[in-house]
């Protein structure tokens, strides 16, 4: 036993869980101390800090590469937080897709972390870092890959600037798991009380110029489409084209719900001109992506 | 909101030695811990407190004690002094118990002659160191042994006896007595009268 573990002990950090520990939620793993979000695409990085009290502060962002804007800001960035803790959110260099029949073994989320390999089978690719999202309802799983190479690169490039990352997620499948999660509670609220079920839908996530667009029929995923750095404020034709073909055949009580960021201002107005007859269930929030990575 | 409690995914390089937080149960460890250092210390002030209190009350005690004593010696000084003014006083007391008049002497011996006989020289000298000791000398013609007789019996009823006799006879019944008269208390006789009276 060593004299840090004793001290450890008797200064109760024994019994919070470690800066490091991803499987404790933010607020636990720094009580009382500043942190700061990062959430960043290929062109713009925007980022909000989070006081002791555990509020959010201003929404800032900057336009231009990562690497640029993390050697200009790490100082400004280092003043905003408690040791240089940081979250980081990436929207770029990764794949969403639609896989069956994945293994739903206990522990299989944490697994495939440490060997993806045992999760993923044939699947698993060298140089890749995986989540993985399974639905309840079917044998559909929703499979988040991200290069190995970025996520160290960004680690690298952290360091060197003498911040610390806590944690390093994919914003965008963040964001679609939470509607996921969402839609789910929804459905159950439907069956308890009797209600209609909510038929098909049709799930548009958007964050920081990526887009992932997951389709269900029922309760069963069907087809899921993402793309990273797609789309711009000011260019919102990519998106226009991407969503177009899955919105032209809906289901005759399909319903689409969209959670986007600011990044995607108008879209709702685009899915009304795309899909006029279907009913737009918008529960975007401006708080929501770091809402998630402050209470999760 | 989504009631499900799974952690956000995170693809950090995990770290190997995240250990991790040890249960809330344990949390009395260190509690307790802080609660007994905190005791500790009060308990350690306490009887801090206490021993300079104690110290300061055992000077106070010592400088009574002190005083006490001295006030003690001084008393037996005193006492001392009052002893031998009683001693004293016991010494005046005895020396006058012992001092008795003469007079009462000389006129008991006087009338303890006879008719025929006569007294050529009385002398009645007080010791001063032992008051109750009379040195009497008595010459007298007539009269011889019986009248001797006579006059210390007249001697013994005023409480005196008489020590150390020396008598010696002359021509023509000349006596001469020497002898040492010491007081005697006639104290029983007092006592008697008193229960006497008592009863």
């Amino acid at each position: 036993m060593k004299l840090s573990d004793i001290t450890n002990v008797l200064s109760f950090a024994a019994f919070r869980p470690d800066s490091d520990d991803s499987s404790c939620m933010w607020r636990k793993r720094f009580p009382n101390k500043q942190t700061l979000f990062l959430n960043f695409s290929k062109e713009i990085v925007s980022w909000r800090s989070v006081n002791k009290d555990g509020f959010l502060g201003d929404e800032n962002s900057i336009a231009g590469p990562i690497k640029e804007v993390v050697e200009d800001m790490s100082a400004d960035w280092m003043d905003l937080t408690d040791g240089g803790w940081c979250a980081v959110s990436i929207n770029h260099r990764f794949v969403i897709s639609l896989e069956t029949n994945l293994t739903r073994k206990n522990g299989a989320s944490e697994l495939i972390r440490t060997n993806p390999k045992a999760v993923l089978g044939s699947k698993s690719e060298r140089g890749k870092r995986y989540a993985l999202k399974h639905n309840d309802e079917s044998n559909s799983s929703i499979l988040l890959a991200v290069d190995e190479d970025y996520i160290k690169e960004i680690e690298t490039l952290f360091k060197s600037s003498g911040l610390n990352i806590g944690r390093i997620c994919c914003g965008i499948y963040g964001m679609l798991a939470e509607s996921l999660d969402q839609i789910s509670e929804a459905q159950k609220d439907y069956k308890e009380n009797g209600d209609e079920p909510l038929g098909n839908v049709i799930l548009v996530t958007c964050c920081e110029g990526s887009v992932c667009i997951l389709k269900s029929d029922q309760e069963k995923w069907t087809e899921l489409r993402s793309r990273n750095s797609l789309y711009t404020q000011e260019d919102m034709g990519p998106l226009r084209k991407i969503m177009a073909p899955i919105l032209e055949d809906h289901g005759a009580n399909a319903q689409i719900v969209l959670n986007a960021d600011k990044s995607a201002e108008g879209i709702n107005e685009m899915l009304s001109e795309l899909a006029p007859k279907v009913r737009i269930n918008d529960i975007s929030d401006s708080y929501g992506l770091w809402d998630l990575l402050k209470n999760k | 909101m989504s009631m499900i409690t799974e952690p956000f995914h995170d693809i950090k390089t995990e770290r190997q030695d995240i250990t991790k937080p040890l249960p809330r149960i344990l949390i009395l460890v260190p509690v307790l811990f802080c609660i007994s250092c905190v005791a500790a210390i009060a308990l350690n002030l306490l009887f801090f407190f206490k021993i300079k209190e104690s110290e300061t009350a055992k000077v106070q005690w010592k400088s009574k004690i002190e005083q006490e004593t001295s006030r003690k010696s001084e008393t037996e000084k005193e006492i001392e002094l009052i002893k031998n003014e009683d001693r004293r006083a016991k010494d005046v007391f005895d020396w006058v118990e012992g001092s008795r008049q003469l007079q009462p002497l000389a006129v008991g011996v006087a009338r303890s002659m006879g008719v025929k006989s006569s007294i050529e020289e009385l002398s009645l000298v007080r010791d001063i160191e032992n008051p109750h000791q009379i040195r009497i000398g008595l010459d007298f013609v007539n009269g011889g042994q019986e009248q001797l007789d006579s006059t210390l019996s007249a001697i013994n009823e005023l409480g005196y006896r008489a020590y150390s006799a020396n008598q010696t006879s002359g021509q023509g019944g000349q006596v001469d007595y020497q002898a040492t008269l010491i007081w005697q208390k006639i104290i029983n006789k007092n006592n008697n009268l008193s229960l006497n009276h008592n009863e």
